[in-house]
């Protein structure tokens, strides 16, 4: 609780009314104010404004990536490619970075220049560019495995669904990219989905990452969405008729039957799978 | 130290609640409306607030602003549309009377009113230059030139 007594505040603000009020401001406006004195310097460059800000804001930034011409999202400042013919895939972004994929290759980029003078937190210290210049990173993808989609950004990694053609047989698996370290951490296991698989994804569900199947049984498009929780356990709905929760401490598989109509199950799995990722916002720390 | 003279009004089915500005003045609030700030709900739920409550960071005419804010949002079969206009109307003031008004939030936990107050604000600061914002906010501790010269540079796109 408050002190209930306070002595006279008025000429000088709190330091969480001045964070309520700059957790208002554009991206620009808070470079700008970091010249204000020490204390706003300090309190922008400082964990509470590197780690919620919830998206880019492209809106403080020019230009464009990529070749989609007519939609104004981040100048690519600086960049220089050896491919005359470059065609950058966004593979996500998370708090002020934004990592491309070129086959072949990851490039991280900070479209904020400067803004990562923090050297407390060491991912900062890694992504510390000048003037937004491109870095390649040198980290070894020890598998070798093709990456092809976007990825989702979650617990500090990027993570992608990707196809393991090793060992003579295709499996899918999940990769994962940490930020911080700059490394590709091990690849976490998916169990056999039985049917043509015909799309795969990941999609983040509150502070849950989920693994999303669809196959084609029967003229009838099924989608299977299973859930990695935090605490370490995978929800798998395996089909219409069972959930199989797999608890990644003891590869234990523990089975639920499920009453309904698949069909429609289905269908409303993938809806909420859409919705929920378009409006999940990081949670502020 | 305070005196624990209880309210001479006579008995009233609403429940009211007196608070006491720093410059002397009291203020009558109903509970249901000061139950927005949650400085005020934590004082209730302790039975602190038989009281007149002492609240010597916010003065008289600013305490007469913020219980007029808690009276009208607890107002019941106001429609959000009407209730916007009227807060657009409150905070329509000169910036140190907001300042006033998300200190007064901030210690008294009144989210809406904080919100509202702060956003008003950052919308003001938006455009500003360093200067004008040490103006507005009264800081004096300032960065030498030559220091501030060197953030400036560091952040060159930003003045642009």
């Amino acid at each position: 609780m408050k002190r209930l007594c306070l002595e006279a505040v008025v000429e000088s603000f709190p330091e969480d009314v001045i964070i309520e009020i700059l957790l208002r401001e554009p991206v620009k406006s808070l470079m700008r104010f970091k010249c204000v004195c020490q204390g706003w310097r300090s309190l922008i460059s400082g964990p509470t404004f590197t780690k919620p800000l919830e998206t880019i804001d492209y809106e403080a930034l020019d230009g464009s990536i990529g070749s989609d011409g007519n939609h104004v999202v981040v100048q690519a400042r600086g960049l220089s490619l050896d491919d005359a013919c470059w065609e950058p895939c966004l593979m996500g972004s998370c708090d002020w970075l934004v990592c491309l994929y070129i086959p072949g290759r990851f490039n991280l980029y900070n479209p904020l220049p400067g803004s990562g003078d923090n050297t407390e937190n060491g991912r900062v210290v890694i992504f510390l560019l000048k003037s937004g210049v491109w870095r390649m990173t040198k980290a070894q993808q020890v598998n070798r495995l093709a990456v092809s989609e976007q990825g989702v950004y979650w617990n500090e990694a990027l993570h992608w669904c990707v196809v393991d053609e090793r060992r003579n047989k295709s499996k899918i698996v999940i990769m994962s990219f940490d930020l911080s370290k700059e490394k590709f951490q091990q690849v976490l296991r998916v169990p056999k989905v039985d049917g043509d698989i015909v799309f795969e994804g990941l999609g983040i569900h509150g502070s849950n990452l989920f693994i999303y199947h669809g196959t084609i049984i029967n003229d009838h498009f099924e989608a299977w969405i299973p859930t990695y929780t935090r605490r370490g356990k995978i929800v798998f709905q395996i089909d219409t008729h069972q959930i199989t929760l797999l608890n990644l401490e003891d590869d234990t598989n523990k089975e639920y039957p499920i009453q309904s109509d698949g069909h429609i199950e289905s269908t409303i799995y993938l809806e909420t799978l859409v919705s929920s990722y378009l409006g999940c916002k990081p949670s502020r720390i | 130290m305070s005196s624990s003279s209880s309210s001479s009004l006579p008995p009233c089915p609403k429940k009211m609640i007196t608070l006491k500005s720093s410059d002397g003045e009291t203020f009558q609030i109903e509970e249901t409306a000061a139950l927005q700030s949650k400085t005020l709900e934590n004082m209730i739920d302790e039975n602190c607030a038989s009281t007149p409550i002492p609240l010597r960071s916010i003065n008289g005419k600013i305490l007469a602003k913020v219980v007029e804010f808690c009276n009208k949002h607890a107002e019941v079969g106001v429609d959000a549309e009407s209730l916007h206009a009227w807060d657009a109307e409150f905070v329509n003031v000169e910036y140190t009377t907001l300042f006033d008004y998300i200190l007064a939030a901030n210690f008294l936990e009144i989210p809406t009113l904080l919100d509202l107050a702060s956003g008003v604000v950052g919308d003001m600061i938006k455009g500003k230059t360093p200067d004008e914002i040490r103006k507005m906010f009264n800081i004096n501790d300032a960065f030498s030139p030559e220091e501030e010269e060197e953030v400036r540079r560091a952040n060159q796109w930003a003045f642009e």
